[in-house]
């Protein structure tokens, strides 16, 4: 297997070759700025869960104890004073929706990933300024180069491995 | 610092959604941060905090004390890392219209506290607010009227929201009545409570004071480590916005 990195000046070439160079081997982009890209992330899920849950777990734990861990008769108020366990079940809520999607970014990327063979590649230094690229790990690496010279990429680089 | 970001699709596509959302939820975070303050005041029977408009009134505070802390700080920075092409005079006027406007929003409330303390009729209230209004500690709460209604009202004009040494100077006014502001908030109400055996006079002992600093010190430190060590402005969304110009 090799690992062929290749920039593009823009995102359109990048896009076209992408499509075709699927089929050579497994691909991934690296891109100075968000590409167009229409799936949807599980991110929002999580954070609504996880917000839902907190706020769930806040109030409860107030309930609990107010009404049966340590009632106190405060000034003869119902024990069960539920509007006073609004604001802090909402930040308990949203401190977890925020913890769940920070943690769950890192585990969907599965990172922090310090390195990574691609890193080697001299275009790499681009891809986070103004070059497009990708890098494909391909058993046939003459082909994919016949097909990157075809697409117009700017540069290829081979890594061995 | 990165952990690994390296741009990858996967990458871009979750952190758009992410950032989407973190950012929704962080709007009512902040108000909900300021009208807890304001509700933990209105909450105690103390005379000069308890009130209806206490919520509100800490947002417009929060509003108008972060607008003119962002100018301040934003209207040296973007001189000093050469910024001006990112950061133009149209966001600093449009910066100054907003702090305009929640200078009049902190007004209103002011106004709302006199009439609801005088329409109200209660009598420790009454006594407490004639005292702020003519008493030891008037000259800070007209410094709070001076600096956070009066001051910011020469904003309206165009040419002094163009100029950026008067509008520093009212930002660091709008600052310092803030700080009145809550100096009112906390001493002047305490210094007339409902028992007159409890009736004193407080100075900050030099310990306060260098507390204070000491604040102001952490604040300056975390802004210019934050400087130094991330891009003060972001580089791809700047791209993204940037890149259609460009031919």
């Amino acid at each position: 297997m090799t690992l062929i990195v290749a920039s593009f000046v823009s995102e359109t070439g990048l896009a076209e070759a992408l499509p075709r160079l699927r089929t050579l081997g497994a691909v991934e982009t690296y891109t100075p700025q968000p590409p167009q890209d229409d799936q949807p992330s599980i991110l929002p899920l999580v954070v609504l869960i996880a917000g839902l849950l907190g706020a769930g777990a806040g109030f409860g734990m107030q309930v609990y104890a107010n009404t049966a861990g340590y009632p106190v008769d405060i000034g003869g108020r119902p024990e069960f004073s539920w509007p006073a366990f609004v604001p802090i079940a909402f930040e308990i809520g949203v401190l977890a929706a925020m913890l769940a999607g920070f943690s769950g970014y890192l585990v969907v990327n599965r990172l922090p990933h310090l390195y990574d063979k691609v890193d080697e590649a001299m275009l790499m230094r681009g891809a986070s300024r103004d070059r497009w690229c990708v890098s494909i790990r391909t058993g046939e690496p003459s082909q994919a180069h016949d097909l990157l010279r075809t697409m117009n990429a700017e540069q290829v680089e081979e890594l061995p491995e | 610092m990165a952990l690994g970001f390296r741009g990858t699709s996967g990458q871009w596509r979750h952190y758009h959604a992410l950032y989407g959302v973190l950012a929704a939820i962080m709007a009512p975070l902040v108000c909900s941060v300021h009208s807890i303050v304001g509700l933990d005041f209105a909450g105690a029977a103390t005379v000069g905090w308890h009130s209806m408009m206490f919520p509100p009134f800490f947002i417009f505070g929060a509003f108008l004390s972060g607008f003119a802390t962002v100018l301040l700080l934003i209207m040296p920075l973007r001189r000093l890392l050469r910024l001006q092409r990112y950061i133009t005079t149209r966001h600093l006027d449009v910066l100054g219209r907003l702090l305009l406007t929640s200078s009049l929003f902190v007004g209103y409330a002011y106004m709302m506290d006199a009439f609801s303390t005088y329409y109200g009729g209660e009598k420790a209230e009454i006594t407490m607010y004639q005292e702020k209004l003519f008493g030891y500690y008037a000259g800070i709460y007209w410094a709070t009227i001076l600096f956070n209604v009066l001051l910011p009202q020469l904003l309206w004009v165009r040419a002094i929201r163009l100029n950026q040494v008067l509008v520093g100077l009212i930002t660091i006014g709008v600052i310092v009545g803030m700080w009145c502001e809550r100096y009112t908030i906390v001493v002047v109400s305490l210094h007339r409570p409902r028992l007159p055996s409890s009736y004193g006079i407080f100075h900050g002992t030099i310990w306060d004071w260098l507390t204070m600093m000491g604040a102001v010190g952490l604040f300056v430190f975390g802004i210019l480590m934050i400087v130094r060590l991330i891009p003060v402005i972001s580089m791809f969304e700047m791209r993204e916005i940037l890149a259609p110009r460009r031919p």
